[in-house]
């Protein structure tokens, strides 16, 4: 977490070490993240780029 | 106005955290990248709204929600005839606790009200700060915190989890 650069504990804030909630919470964060996007929105970005440029 | 080429790849690199956060606020893909296509249309339209030199993915992230939440409370009027069953689905707690103790984190995150979901994903996944986090919801940190805090015990009470092995 980018809030604590001190390390200081907060009594809702996961510390330091991934703990199985954060653990957890990342993976399936970036399970998420990393799937390739869908085509159609694929197409949206090409189609901003180009347009863009 | 024109997207500088930095800015343009800053914002596409961004593409895969819209799409996690937005499935962690709807907890459907097939809604989840509507919601990031429209965050993007409206992103890039309207850009000169974007204060260089701030964190993009926080702006974006605001975007994303205030389109999720715009949404949602529409959603809501509609059904609000219907003994508010709708709002009753979205926020209510499993009834059966025993029985969500082997679910899988997924099953379980989605159980959250979506205000705990978005705190929880904002700051413990998503790389963003507290003050971000409170920013882009329009609260303030303590109440992000209150609402993480919420998020992880619900989620350790829902996993099985002791506090020993959650802290």
């Amino acid at each position: 977490m980018a809030d604590n650069p001190e390390g200081k504990k907060d009594e809702n804030e996961p510390p330091a070490g991934a703990d199985p909630i954060t653990r957890q919470l990342r993976d399936a964060y970036q399970s998420v993240a990393n799937e390739p996007l869908p085509d159609e929105l694929s197409s949206l970005l090409e189609r901003l780029k180009g347009g863009n440029g | 106005m024109a997207i500088s080429d930095a800015e343009q790849a800053e914002l596409m690199e961004n593409v895969s955290h819209l799409r996690a956060f937005a499935q962690s606020l709807a907890g459907d893909a097939s809604r989840a990248d509507d919601l990031v296509q429209e965050t993007i249309l409206k992103a890039w339209t309207s850009f000169d709204k974007f204060e260089r030199g701030t964190n993009m993915r926080a702006w974006l992230f605001t975007i994303l929600r205030n389109t999720y939440f715009s949404e949602f409370r529409k959603r809501r009027r509609e059904v609000e005839d219907v003994d508010g069953q709708f709002a009753a689905q979205v926020v209510q707690p499993p009834q059966q606790q025993g029985m969500l103790a082997r679910v899988d984190f997924e099953q379980a995150f989605k159980t959250l009200p979506p205000d705990q979901r978005e705190a929880l994903t904002l700051v413990g996944a998503s790389g963003l700060s507290y003050e971000e986090a409170a920013k882009i919801c329009d609260v303030a940190v303590g109440t992000v915190k209150s609402r993480v805090g919420r998020a992880r015990e619900r989620l350790n009470e829902l996993l099985g989890n002791s506090e020993d092995a959650a802290t």
